[in-house]
């Protein structure tokens, strides 16, 4: 029997395109039989379960984060033509967790082409649009700027914590409450 | 080709008079060639606002030649387009504490240069730090330019000319 703790389960879902479920196929057909066991060594099945979901959903959030950045961490000086500085690697590294903490409703809505943009200041903006809702934040090394929009009328929230908890919790309800 | 600039280009600036900015790259446009807000934001750590040309005082061959020049020397970044403003449009997009503003700031190979500056309680907001983002209230103001400035991407890439609509005609609301 062999131990996977969860360090190993990650370089083990690396291995495995990301996919502890593929594992088990492995599993099935390999002579040698892999137990997962908890850091604290629960034996209960459940608590495996939820433990492999959560780790999946956590990486799983972080690699499609990653995916969806990769194209804006490639840029270089200038890229606008006007002197524009590419997105500093705190931004970037801010920005996949940041990504890695939305909800899947609300990181699904996400366009990677349309509604992520590049500025010259070397930071990122998401935003998410519907009929007459808008929002909008801002990423920089430190903190993020968001402004909604909601019937014409702008609201601005300077200098945020770089979390979906708190304002943009209570903006993303309403976006999606008012769109229901 | 030289700026067919008049000799005199007045300082101040008539609320129908065109605005151009040329583009250098995918990354200010939508997939349906709309425009992103990068597009108006301010460089960091200078003094200057938002490059354009007046059209009025210049000309679409020379303005797409300008930005063809540009593009040379960077590695790999293309003309992409042109985005088209009405100074009256740009200037109405002032919101408290915000105010727009037009700057004629010719250069020694455009006389018709000119800039947009932004102020905030009435300072010219310039120097913007490397990796800090833009003061919301600026952010709104470039939310409501991106509603007035339309997209033109240039469809023939490879001609020294502008052989797309012709903008000095185009009609806006």
């Amino acid at each position: 029997m062999s131990i996977i703790t969860p360090d190993l389960l990650i370089a083990f879902q690396q291995l495995n395109g990301g996919n502890p479920y593929s594992e088990k196929k492995t599993r099935s057909r390999s002579p040698i039989h892999i137990e997962w066991v908890m850091p604290n060594s629960t034996s209960s099945e459940n608590n495996v379960i939820s433990y492999y979901e959560t780790l999946f959903q956590s990486t799983s959030a972080k690699r499609s984060a990653e995916d969806i950045l990769s194209k804006y961490n490639c840029l270089v000086d200038n890229w606008d033509g006007y002197g524009a500085l590419a997105p500093t690697q705190s931004v970037i590294k801010n920005s996949i967790s940041f990504l890695s903490s939305l909800p899947q409703k609300v990181l699904k809505n996400l366009d990677c082409d349309d509604n992520i943009t590049p500025n010259p200041n070397g930071t990122l903006s998401f935003e998410w649009v519907n009929e007459d809702h808008k929002i909008y934040i801002e990423i920089g090394d430190e903190k993020m700027n968001i402004f909604s929009l909601y019937n014409d009328h702008y609201t601005g929230y300077d200098g945020c914590e770089i979390s979906y908890e708190g304002v943009l919790e209570s903006l993303f309800a309403k976006f999606y409450f008012t769109n229901a | 080709m030289s700026d067919p600039k008049s000799p005199e280009i007045p300082s101040n600036f008539s609320n129908d008079e065109r605005i151009i900015r040329g583009l250098f790259s995918m990354h200010n446009f939508r997939k349906d060639f709309s425009l992103k807000s990068n597009v108006f934001s301010l460089r960091p750590e200078v003094d200057a606002g938002v490059s354009v040309i007046r059209l009025n005082y210049s000309h679409l061959n020379f303005c797409k030649q300008q930005f063809k020049k540009i593009e040379k020397p960077i590695v790999d970044k293309h003309y992409y387009g042109m985005a088209l403003l009405l100074v009256g449009g740009i200037l109405s997009t002032s919101t408290a504490p915000v105010t727009v503003k037009m700057a004629y700031t010719p250069q020694n190979d455009i006389a018709a240069h000119a800039e947009i500056y932004y102020f905030i309680n009435g300072l010219h907001y310039a120097n913007h730090p490397q990796g800090v983002p833009m003061p919301t209230a600026i952010s709104i103001v470039i939310d409501k330019l991106l509603k007035h400035a339309r997209s033109y991407p240039d469809k023939d890439l490879n001609s020294e000319t502008w052989t797309g609509e012709d903008l000095s005609l185009v009609r806006f609301p």
